[in-house]
């Protein structure tokens, strides 16, 4: 009897094991970070010159308007509707997002940069899509996982203190498993996302019929290279293709995180369908969220492999750099000598 | 061995999530029995959080161009002529790799405006002989959500329209024009010019306030 509850257990203590022992995903979610952050300040960058329009007094979307429809009812940048407030709020968002990249106290700073981000989605949700939906979302889950690990100001801090014991909690299980929660939340969130997108399609009679693709780049709003999807339209094959792709690829996603091989074939697809998204229809701030959320389909062992060879990559052009005879020396050492040997 | 505190925390955790995610699962599918159920469930537990959809361009991505006009009649009664609203931002996208969102809030209201309308018409079943404008009989029989619904997004697309239009400080009256062109469909897409172009005109609404 022993053995058999002891063969059921295994695996379910193997869960708690990994679950509370370790972090995973600590370079992804930095590196999404980075990303969200980059991308929040390059979307508000493009819309300074348009900003009053949107979210100011003088928009036609009014204060009355979002109360009117909003189920929270209040925004930070509605707050005194008047420009000031918006200049304040805008700036504090972009601070925010600075300090989040530079992954400054992202405790705190996350969860600010929710609300902030929120507020201004709620000022005016008829210029936010998809993109920005699935950040504020994951930004909720982002508070309770560890976004500091790599490439963050905590981070070089961290490394300058090793000489000092450093201030760790007596058991870190509690805060293994609220982080590591945390990013299978944004990992489950990325699967319910695409399949029911995927689901949503297979139900359109144009998607099965393997033709939205033309309709969609042709329709006037996105397209943005009217050339370009008048050349990708002369082709049933391309057509066929990314339709049909769009939509398995999408369906592929939740399936095909246990295998790395279909997994990394899996983000490929996705990043070409997003980079053509962003460049043929105009919606390049909403490709770029969904090409950065993307990331975290990589673990962190991959992550470490990746960075490796782009070290070793680099390492190896700079010896061949070195080891280049000067142009104006007449009598350089090297030639016929040994050179690095790239890999 | 992991001890129990850590297992029941775990266990815990892991229950919590697949709660949250079950339950957002109901919310973002497509309807179904088990999402009609627990509606009130569902939506009381997701709140304006976790709000999502996911219906990107499907089930049906859009097929036609829609464009917005607007005139408008001054006190003296002074009409201008028809305005377009949609082709400058349109020109705007164009050959642009990093676009503003602006022509969204003219694009956007139209599409709400024209989901408010279809959620009438489909209720009035397939021989609908509505216009896209809906008619006072149309409204009337509609049901008051519905009907709601429609207005507050004809008001919006009148309080766009007046906006983003020349001389709508003065308007004491507005028309609009919604545009629809059906451009040629796949099997004939070698025809790279235009396609079917209707158009409808609402009657003339006041420029402030509810509309009559």
């Amino acid at each position: 009897m022993n053995a058999i509850l002891g063969r059921l257990w295994a695996p379910a203590d193997r869960l708690v094991e990994t679950l509370t022992a370790r972090r995973h995903g600590l370079i992804g979610l930095s590196a999404l970070r980075i990303l969200v952050g980059t991308i929040i300040l390059v979307d508000l960058a493009i819309h300074v010159p348009v900003r009053h329009q949107l979210w100011g007094p003088e928009s036609w979307y009014t204060v009355e308007k979002m109360a009117r429809d909003q189920r929270l009812g209040v925004s930070l940048l509605g707050l005194g509707d008047s420009r000031l407030a918006l200049e304040l709020g805008l700036g504090a968002l972009a601070v925010a997002a600075a300090l989040f990249v530079l992954g400054w106290r992202t405790r705190v700073v996350t969860p600010v940069l929710l609300l902030l981000l929120w507020g201004l989605h709620e000022r005016n949700p008829y210029v936010t899509n998809g993109g920005d939906n699935l950040v504020r979302i994951l930004l909720v889950y982002m508070i309770f996982a560890q976004l500091d690990a790599r490439w963050s100001l905590t981070a070089r801090l961290r490394s300058r203190v090793t000489a000092r014991a450093p201030r760790r909690e007596r058991d870190p299980w509690l805060g293994n498993l609220v982080h590591n929660l945390a990013w299978a939340a944004c990992i489950a969130q990325l699967c319910v996302l695409y399949l029911s997108s995927a689901l949503f399609k297979a139900q359109g009679e144009m998607w099965q019929e393997g033709t939205a693709v033309y309709y969609i780049t042709r329709v006037a709003e996105y397209s943005s290279w009217p050339e370009l999807s008048a050349l990708l339209a002369r082709s049933p094959l391309i057509i066929t293709v990314a339709t049909y792709a769009s939509v398995l690829l999408q369906l592929a996603f939740a399936f095909s995180l246990t295998s790395p091989r279909a997994r990394h074939l899996v983000f490929l697809g996705l990043v070409g369908m997003h980079v053509g998204i962003g460049f043929l229809m105009g919606l390049p701030v909403f490709s770029a969220f969904m090409v950065a959320a993307d990331v975290l389909l990589f673990t962190d062992a991959e992550w470490r492999r990746g960075l490796a060879r782009l070290a070793a990559a680099r390492a190896a052009l700079a010896t061949r750099h070195a080891e280049r005879p000067a142009l104006d020396d007449p009598a350089p050492a090297s030639i016929g000598g040994p050179r690095a040997v790239l890999p | 061995m992991p001890t129990p505190k850590l297992r029941i925390a775990t266990a815990a955790g892991v229950a919590l999530l697949a709660a949250h995610f079950g339950i957002t699962a109901l919310h973002v599918t497509p309807v179904n029995p088990l999402k009609v159920e627990h509606e009130r469930l569902v939506s009381a537990w997701i709140g304006p959080v976790f709000e999502q959809n996911w219906k990107l361009f499907a089930p049906d991505p859009i097929a036609i161009d829609q464009g917005l006009l607007v005139r408008v009649r001054d006190a003296a009664g002074h009409e201008t002529e028809f305005v377009d609203l949609s082709t400058p931002f349109l020109e705007d996208k164009h050959h642009n790799l990093l676009p503003t969102r602006e022509g969204y809030q003219v694009s956007g209201v139209i599409t709400r405006f024209i989901d408010a309308r279809q959620v009438i018409v489909d209720a009035q079943g397939p021989d609908s002989t509505a216009g896209v404008f809906l008619s006072a009989e149309d409204l009337a029989a509609a049901e008051d959500g519905d009907r709601e619904t429609y207005e507050q997004a004809l008001l919006d697309l009148r309080d766009t329209a007046r906006h983003h239009g020349a001389d709508g400080d003065r308007a004491a009256q507005v028309q609009l024009r919604l545009v629809q062109h059906t451009f040629p469909r796949y099997s004939d897409r070698s025809n790279t010019g235009l396609g079917e172009i209707t158009h409808a005109t609402s009657p003339w609404l006041d420029a402030e306030g509810d509309l009559a």
